[in-house]
C-alpha cells in the first residue's frame, strides 16, 4: 500500500469524526463499536478519544482535511483493561491526563458485587461517571456482566446501567464484542444476541471491526466499516468501508 | 391490474392517515431497516388528515422525539404502572369530533413479557386510541419455563392486530438476500441500509377476516407509494425459450410440444398413493434384484 491511499477517519457528513450538531438540543445517542477477539477495539478507542480531547485523531488523520471539533471531557470505562493501559496509550498520543478521567472497572468488581442487590452495584457503576452535559463516555465490553454477575440479563444491563449512563453524557461509545454461533441457542447466548442487537437498534451510527475473510495479510489487519445504526442520527451517517493496518505505535487506514 | 394497483395505493393511504380504523398497528422492523421511516411516514399522513397527539412509550430510547406530546420511560414508570401512566394521558369519554386522534408508539414491543402483552393491549387500546407497536423481528426471544407453551410475543401481536406493516431494505444489484442474511447474522450492516426508501409489507385484515396482503415501494421522502410488481416465476419457466438452448453442447436440450405432451402424461409413482382404492395397504412390488428372506418376519413388507 502506498501512503498516497492513506485516508482520514471521517464518520459523519460534516467532515467531522463525531460531529458537533450531535452535542446540540441536549439529546443522549449513542455509537455502538462491534469487534471481535481477532480486531480488537483499543486502537479505535483511542483515537476516538484523542479526536475529542485535541478536536482531531492526529494520530489517525495525518492531514488537515478532516474538521477540526471542540475539545470535550471524556470519561472511559472498561470491563477488560485496566486504566493504565489507557494512560499509556493516551500518554503516547501526548493527550493530557489532566483533560480526561479513567474509571476502573476491573479490579476486584466480582469480590465488591458479593451480597450486594444487583441495581446497588449498577448505581456504583453509574456513580463513578461524571454527570455532565456536552461530555463523551467510552464504555468498553459491559457484555462481560452477563457472565460476571449471576442472573444478570441483557434487558436489565440495557436498562439499569446502559440508559442511564448515555443520560450522563451527550455521546456514549459503547464496544462490544461479537459471539455469532447460530447454531448455539443456549440462554447465554441469547442474552449475548439481545444485547448486541439492543446496542445496534439505539445507535446513530455503527462502527464494525472485522478481520480480513481471506486470512492473515502482512499489510492488512482487518476492515472498519461504518454504517448507519436504528436511530435518527442529526447529521447524515458517511458510510464507508476502510482497510486498517495496526503497526507498533500507529495505525493507518485505507479506503476500501 | 392497475385498478387493483391504484386500490392497494388507496388502501395504504388509508391505513397511513389512521383512517381504516385499526387498535393495534404493528410494525415489524428489523437491523436492516428500522420501522422509524415508516413511524414517520404514519404520522405525516395522519397529521395531514386532523390534529394528533402522541403518546410515545419507550422500552429503547432516552430521547424524546420532536412529534410527542408526552414521552413514558418505562424504566423510570415501572412496568406494572405503565397501563395506568398511559390510561392517564388518554381521554376517559368518546371524544368530540373535533378533538385531536391519539396515538400510542410503543418503541420495542420485545420487552413486554409475554403473558402480559394481551393485558396492556387490552387495558389501553379503546375506539379513540390507536396503538403503533414495534417489533423487532431479530431480537431473539428469552424463553420462559414457566410459560414453556405459550405462544410467542410475536405470534400474539400478530393475532391482535389488524394491521401488519412489515419493512424491508430495497437491496442495490450487488447484494441479494442470501448476503445479506449472512452479513446480517454477523451483526455487520451492509453499507446503503436503514434507507428512507424501503419495501413496505402491507398486510390489512377485512372485518370479514380476510386478509389483504400488498408490497410497496416506499419512499420517505417524496411520501411516493409504488406498488411492487410481482414478476411470476412458474410463467417465466413455462416460457421455454429454445433460442437460448441452441449451440450450448452437441446434446439437443431443447424439447419439442410432442415431448411436453408425453411428459405431461407420465404418471408419477406416488400418484398410486393418493388414490386410496387399496384401503391403506402398502403398494409394493418386487423385482428381481430385491433380496427378501421369509424367515425374517421384520423384513415383511405387507
Amino acid at each position: 500500500m502506498s501512503s498516497a491511499q492513506r485516508q482520514d477517519l471521517v464518520v459523519f457528513g460534516d467532515h467531522s469524526v463525531i460531529s458537533d450538531q450531535i452535542f446540540q438540543n441536549g439529546f443522549h445517542h449513542l455509537i455502538t463499536i462491534t469487534a471481535s477477539p481477532f480486531t480488537s477495539p483499543t486502537w479505535l478507542i483511542n483515537s476516538l478519544v484523542e479526536s475529542q480531547i485535541l478536536g482531531r485523531p492526529y494520530s489517525l488523520n495525518s492531514d488537515s482535511s478532516a474538521v477540526q471539533g471542540h475539545s470535550r471531557p471524556v470519561t472511559v470505562g472498561s470491563f477488560v483493561h485496566e486504566p493504565q493501559l489507557f494512560h499509556n496509550a493516551l500518554g503516547k498520543l501526548k493527550v493530557s491526563p489532566q483533560k480526561y478521567k479513567v474509571v476502573d472497572l476491573v479490579t476486584d468488581l466480582v469480590a465488591k458485587s458479593l451480597g450486594k442487590p444487583k441495581n446497588r452495584l449498577y448505581n456504583d457503576i453509574l456513580q463513578q461517571f461524571p454527570l455532565q452535559a456536552q461530555s463523551v463516555i467510552v464504555l468498553e465490553q459491559p457484555e462481560l456482566l452477563l457472565s460476571l454477575l449471576e442472573g444478570s440479563t441483557s434487558d436489565e444491563i440495557h436498562s439499569q446501567l446502559i440508559a442511564p449512563l448515555m443520560k450522563r453524557c451527550s455521546v456514549l461509545i459503547l464496544a462490544t464484542n461479537i459471539y455469532n454461533d447460530g447454531e448455539d441457542t443456549t440462554r447465554d447466548s441469547l442474552e449475548l444476541s439481545r444485547f448486541t442487537l439492543g446496542c445496534i437498534y439505539k445507535s446513530i451510527a455503527i462502527m464494525s471491526l472485522r478481520p480480513l475473510e481471506t486470512g492473515r495479510a502482512s499489510d492488512v489487519t482487518g476492515t472498519l466499516r461504518i454504517t448507519r445504526g436504528g436511530a435518527c442520527s442529526p447529521v447524515h451517517v458517511l458510510e464507508n468501508e476502510y482497510l486498517y493496518l495496526n503497526q507498533k505505535e500507529t495505525t493507518r487506514l485505507f479506503y476500501r | 391490474m392497475s385498478g387493483s394497483n391504484s386500490n392497494a395505493t388507496i388502501l395504504l393511504k388509508r391505513v397511513l392517515s389512521l383512517n381504516e380504523f385499526s387498535p393495534l398497528i404493528l410494525c415489524i422492523d428489523s437491523i436492516a431497516q428500522t420501522a422509524n421511516y415508516v413511524l414517520e411516514e404514519i404520522l405525516y399522513n395522519a397529521s395531514k388528515n386532523g390534529q394528533i397527539s402522541v403518546i410515545y412509550v419507550s422500552f429503547e430510547s432516552v430521547n424524546c422525539p420532536s412529534y410527542a406530546a408526552k414521552f413514558i420511560d418505562v424504566e423510570s414508570v415501572g412496568f406494572s404502572r405503565l397501563s395506568q401512566a398511559i390510561s392517564s394521558y388518554l381521554p376517559s369519554s368518546p371524544p368530540a369530533t373535533s378533538s385531536p386522534k391519539h396515538i400510542v408508539i410503543v418503541d420495542s414491543m420485545n420487552h413486554i413479557p409475554k403473558n402480559q402483552v394481551a393485558q396492556l393491549m387490552a387495558s389501553i387500546s379503546s375506539k379513540n386510541v390507536t396503538v403503533l407497536g414495534v417489533y423487532h423481528r431479530d431480537i431473539p426471544e428469552i424463553s420462559d419455563p414457566t410459560l414453556e407453551h405459550y405462544p410467542s410475543v410475536l405470534s400474539l401481536l400478530y393475532f391482535m392486530a389488524t394491521t401488519v406493516l412489515e419493512v424491508n431494505p430495497i437491496l442495490s444489484n450487488d447484494l441479494d438476500e442470501e448476503e445479506l442474511k449472512d452479513e446480517l447474522v454477523k451483526y455487520l450492516i451492509p453499507r446503503g441500509l436503514n434507507n428512507s426508501k424501503f419495501q413496505l409489507t402491507l398486510t390489512n385484515r377485512r372485518k370479514s377476516g380476510r386478509s389483504l396482503i400488498h408490497n410497496f415501494y416506499v419512499d420517505s421522502n417524496t411520501h411516493n407509494y409504488e406498488v411492487v410488481r410481482e414478476i411470476k416465476d412458474d410463467d417465466q419457466d413455462e416460457d421455454e425459450n429454445p433460442e437460448a438452448l441452441q449451440d450450448l453442447t452437441t446434446f439437443n436440450l431443447s424439447t419439442s410440444t410432442k415431448q411436453k405432451i408425453a411428459k405431461d402424461q407420465v404418471a408419477l409413482p406416488f400418484l398410486e398413493a393418493q388414490s386410496f382404492n387399496t384401503g391403506g395397504a402398502i403398494v409394493y412390488q418386487f423385482e428381481k434384484d430385491d433380496d427378501y428372506d421369509e424367515e425374517d418376519p421384520y423384513e415383511d413388507p405387507f
